[in-house]
C-alpha cells in the first residue's frame, strides 16, 4: 500500500520508511504539516503517519484541513499526556502512537492491521 | 511827763502834818492811819509813826509808798519797810512831792506794764500749756492708733505668712486628701467647725466627695447631676453618703475650668458671725489655690491613666517597636522588644543580644536620616522587616531620635520562598519536559532505525553492533522517560509500592550524582510494600542520595539500603541513605529539617530538600531521623509502615 510519512525528525522519516519499504509498501515522505498536505493530495496514499507537533502545521491541523477522506491516520507524538490523548480523538485520527516506539515493526504491523 | 490817766493823779498822805509842796495838778487827801486798808492812790506817803498794832493791808502793791523819814525811830522804820514795798525814804516834809509822783507815776506804770507783760506771759505760757496737753492727747491718740495699726499689721502679716505657707504646700500635694487636712489645719482654732468637704467633679460624669472627719477622711461618689450644689440638697447627699445627719454648711465654689465643677464646705453646729466672716474669708483666700491644686490633681490623674492606657497599649502590641536615639540606644521599648529589659543600652544589644548592629539594618550609620528606612534582619531563627521612621525635634528638621518597627516575616518570607522554589522547580520540570520531548524524537528514530537495520543485516558482528545501539538509545528513552515522570510531578496517587523497586526507579537518575562515588546498594526489602505516592518518595530518595554524594568534596561511600523490621509487633520497611562524608555538627543536626537550614553557602542549592522530604515522609505515616557525627559520616534513616498506614495491614 501507499503510505504517507510526515514528521519533522529526519530520522523518524528514514527509519519509518525502511520498516515500511522492508515490509514492501510504497513510502512517500513529508517534512512538515504543509508539505504533508501537499503530498497527501497528490499521492492519495492509502496510510499516513503523521506527528503531531511540527512546526507550521500540526498533525491534527493537517487532518482538519484535509477534510473527509479515505486514507487511514496514525498520528505519532512524543507528548503523552491526558490532553494530547483527548486531541487526537477529537481530531479524528484512526490511530494514536506514542513515541517513543518500542519497536519499529510492531508500529508498522499495528498500522497494517488498522487496514484491514 | 508820764501819760496819766484821764482824772487827776492823787496823792494819799497818810499820818502826820502835811507836804511842805504838792504839785497843782495833783489831788492831794490827807488822813490818819486807816485800820484796815491803806487806800488806793498813785502815791502814797506815810509820816509819822505808824500805829501800834497791825498795820493797814496795802491792797495793791503795785501802788507806789513814800516814808517819810523825819521822827521815826529805828523800830518803827524797819516796821515800815519790812511791812510796806517803800520805793522813796524821804528826809522830811518839805522833800517836794512833784518829782516823787512822777517817779511814782511812772514806776506804777512800768509795774503795770510788767504786769501786763506777765499776765500776757502767764496767758502765753497756759496757752502753750494747754496745746502741749492737747498735743499730748493727739500723740497719745496717735500713738494708739499706731499701735492698733501695727498690732493688726502684725495680725496681717501673720496670716499672709499663713496664706503662703498654705499655697506653697498645696502646690506640691499629691492628693486631694492633703488638701483636707491642710485646710483642716487652718481652721484648726475655730473649734465648732465639724468637719471639712471637699467636692470635685465633671459635668455628666462623677463628682468625688471627700469628707475630713477628725483625723480620717472618707470618700463617696455620686452622680454629678443629682449634685446640685445647694446646702439643702448637698446635705441630703451627704448623710446619704455617710451615714449620718449633717448640721449647717458653709460652701464656697471652687474655681474650675469646665465641665469640670467643685466645693469646699464647712460644717458646723454653731457659729458667731465673726467667726463665720473669718472663716468665710480664710476660704476665700485659699480657693482659688486649692481650685488650681484640685484641678491639677484631677490632670495628673487623667494624664496618669493616658500613661498606663498608652504604655499598655504600646506594649500590647505584638510586633517589636523601639524608640530610640540618634546613636541607637534605646529609650523606650515595648514588651515585645525588650521585655523587661532596661533601657540604656543600644537596641542591637537588647534586641539581637549582637555588639554591633545587626547585618542588613538600614538605620546603622544612617540614624539621624530625615528619610523613612526599610530594611531587612535576621535574629536567631526569625526574620524581621524593619522600619524606621525619624522623630523631629519639637518644630525644627532635626532629628531627635527614631521609632523602629519589626515585622516578624519569618513565616511569610519561608512561605514565599518555598514559593519561590515551586516555581522553581516547576520552571526546571518544564524545561526537562521540553528537554525530554526533544530528545525522544531523535531517541526515537535512532532505535527505529538500528531495529531496522538489524532485520536487514542480522549477521555478526554489524547485527550485534546496531544491538548494542539499539540498547543504548533504549537506556536513553527509559532514563528521559524517568525524567519527565519525575518532572512532571506527582499525579497523586497512593499505592501501595515496592520499596526496592521505586529505590531502583530513582538511582537512574542519580547515575552522574553517583558517578564518582562507591556506590553500594543492600536492598533486602524484597516484597515489601508501602503505602505511598510513588513519584513523592522518589524525590525524598532522590534527594537524600544527592545529598549524600555532594557530602563527599572528592569521593567517598554512598549507600542505600533497604530492609524490613519487626518492632512491637509491627512490621516497618526501613531505608538508609548512608554516606561517609565529614558528617554533621550537632548544632545543625538539630535543626537539619527546618526549612532552609543549609551548609551550602548562599545561591548554592536551597535547602528545601530535608524539610519537605520529612513533610512527605511523616504524611505516608513514616519517620524520618539522621544520626551523624563530626568526622564519622552521615545517616539518614526512614521507616514506613509496611503494607500500609496501619502496619501490617495490606
Amino acid at each position: 500500500m501507499k503510505v504517507l510519512v510526515v514528521d519533522d525528525e529526519a530520522l523518524v522519516r528514514r527509519s519509518l520508511g525502511r520498516a515500511l519499504k522492508a515490509g514492501g509498501h510504497e513510502v512517500f515522505e513529508a517534512a512538515d504539516g504543509a508539505a504533508g498536505l501537499e503530498a497527501w493530495r497528490v499521492n492519495d496514499p492509502d496510510l499516513v503517519f503523521l506527528d503531531v507537533l511540527m512546526p507550521g502545521l500540526t498533525g491534527p491541523q493537517v487532518i482538519s484541513s484535509y477534510g473527509p477522506r479515505r486514507a487511514k491516520v496514525v498520528l505519532m507524538s512524543a507528548f503523552v499526556g491526558d490532553e494530547a490523548a483527548g486531541d487526537t480523538n477529537h481530531d479524528g485520527a484512526d490511530l494514536f502512537l506514542p513515541k517513543p516506539f518500542d519497536d519499529i515493526f510492531v508500529v508498522v504491523k499495528r498500522a497494517e492491521e488498522l487496514m484491514k | 511827763m508820764p501819760a496819766l490817766e484821764s482824772s487827776r493823779a492823787q496823792i494819799r498822805w497818810i499820818g502826820d502834818g502835811a507836804p511842805a509842796e504838792a504839785p497843782l495838778d495833783a489831788a492831794l487827801v490827807t488822813g490818819a492811819w486807816p485800820s484796815d486798808l491803806l487806800p488806793d492812790a498813785d502815791l502814797i506817803v506815810l509820816s509819822g509813826s505808824p500805829p501800834e498794832g497791825e498795820l493797814p493791808f496795802l491792797p495793791d502793791d503795785a501802788i507806789p509808798v513814800a516814808l517819810i523819814s523825819e521822827g521815826l525811830d529805828e523800830k518803827a522804820l524797819r516796821r515800815l519797810l519790812n511791812r510796806y514795798p517803800v520805793f522813796r525814804v524821804l528826809e522830811n516834809r518839805a522833800v517836794p512831792l512833784g518829782p516823787i509822783l512822777d517817779e511814782a507815776i511812772e514806776r506804777r506804770r512800768e509795774r503795770r506794764e510788767r504786769d501786763t507783760v506777765l499776765a500776757d506771759f502767764s496767758r502765753r505760757n497756759r496757752e502753750l500749756e494747754g496745746l502741749t496737753e492737747e498735743l499730748e492727747v493727739a500723740v497719745a491718740e496717735r500713738t494708739g492708733t499706731l499701735e492698733a495699726s501695727t498690732r493688726e499689721e502684725k495680725e496681717k502679716l501673720a496670716r499672709e505668712r499663713q496664706l503662703i505657707r498654705f499655697l506653697s504646700e498645696i502646690s506640691m500635694m499629691n492628693a486631694t486628701e492633703e488638701i483636707l487636712r491642710v485646710l483642716r489645719r487652718e481652721l484648726r482654732r475655730f473649734h465648732r467647725v465639724q468637719s471639712l468637704i471637699v467636692a470635685v467633679g465633671e459635668a455628666g460624669g462623677l463628682t468625688r466627695i471627700h469628707c475630713s472627719q477628725g483625723d480620717r477622711v472618707l470618700h463617696a461618689d455620686v452622680s454629678s447631676d443629682g449634685f446640685t450644689g445647694d446646702e439643702r440638697s448637698l446635705r441630703q447627699i451627704l448623710a446619704n453618703r455617710f451615714g449620718r445627719p449633717f448640721n449647717k454648711l458653709m460652701v464656697l465654689p471652687l474655681e474650675l475650668h469646665p465641665p469640670s465643677r467643685g466645693l469646699v464646705g464647712v460644717e458646723y453646729s454653731m457659729l458667731g458671725e465673726d467667726e463665720i466672716r473669718e472663716i468665710s474669708e480664710i476660704l476665700n483666700e485659699r480657693a482659688r489655690a486649692t481650685g488650681m491644686t484640685v484641678e491639677r490633681l484631677s490632670l495628673e490623674d487623667r494624664l496618669r491613666r493616658f500613661a498606663v492606657r498608652w504604655e499598655r497599649t504600646f506594649d500590647g502590641f505584638r510586633d517589636p517597636i523601639a524608640v530610640i536615639d540618634t546613636g541607637m540606644q534605646l529609650l523606650r521599648g515595648n514588651r515585645s522588644f525588650s521585655g523587661a529589659q532596661p533601657a540604656r543600652r543600644k537596641c542591637f544589644e537588647i534586641f539581637a543580644g549582637r555588639t554591633e548592629p545587626c547585618e542588613g539594618c538600614p538605620v546603622a550609620g544612617h540614624a539621624d536620616s530625615p528619610r523613612d528606612l526599610e530594611g531587612t534582619v535576621k535574629v536567631g531563627r526569625r526574620t524581621y522587616r524593619l522600619r524606621s521612621w525619624p522623630v523631629h525635634e519639637d518644630g525644627t528638621s532635626k532629628v531627635s531620635g527614631r521609632v523602629t518597627s519589626y515585622d516578624d516575616i519569618t513565616e511569610a518570607r519561608e512561605l514565599s520562598l518555598r514559593m519561590l522554589q515551586n516555581e522553581k522547580m516547576s520552571a526546571i520540570g518544564e524545561l526537562a519536559g521540553h528537554i525530554a520531548h526533544e530528545l525522544n524524537n531523535p531517541l526515537t528514530g535512532i532505535r527505529a532505525l538500528a531495529q531496522v537495520l538489524m532485520k536487514e543485516f542480522p549477521a555478526p558482528p554489524l547485527g550485534e553492533d546496531l544491538a548494542h545501539i539499539e540498547n543504548a538509545a533504549r537506556r536513553c528513552q527509559t532514563i528521559i522517560r524517568h525524567l519527565l515522570e519525575f518532572s512532571r510531578g506527582s499525579n497523586g496517587a497512593v499505592v501501595l509500592a515496592r520499596v526496592d523497586e521505586i529505590v531502583e526507579m530513582t538511582l537512574p537518575l542519580l547515575k552522574t550524582a553517583l558517578r564518582r562515588h562507591r556506590q553500594e546498594m543492600l536492598l533486602t526489602a524484597g516484597n515489601a510494600k508501602i503505602m505511598v505516592d510513588v513519584h513523592l518518595l522518589q524525590q525524598v530518595i532522590f534527594n537524600l542520595v544527592n545529598n549524600a554524594c555532594q557530602a563527599h568534596k572528592e569521593t567517598g561511600r554512598v549507600g542505600v539500603a533497604t530492609k524490613v523490621v519487626k518492632e512491637g509487633g509491627v512490621d516497618f520497611v526501613e531505608l538508609r541513605v548512608i554516606d561517609d562524608g565529614p558528617g554533621i555538627s550537632p548544632e545543625i543536626r538539630d535543626r537539619l529539617f527546618e526549612p532552609f537550614v543549609t551548609t551550602k553557602k548562599e545561591g548554592e542549592g536551597t535547602g528545601l530538600g530535608l524539610s519537605t522530604s520529612k513533610a512527605i515522609v511523616e504524611r505516608f505515616g513514616g519517620t524520618i531521623r539522621c544520626n551523624s557525627e563530626p568526622g564519622k559520616g552521615a545517616e539518614f534513616i526512614l521507616r514506613f509502615p509496611a503494607g500500609g498506614l496501619k502496619g501490617g495491614q495490606a
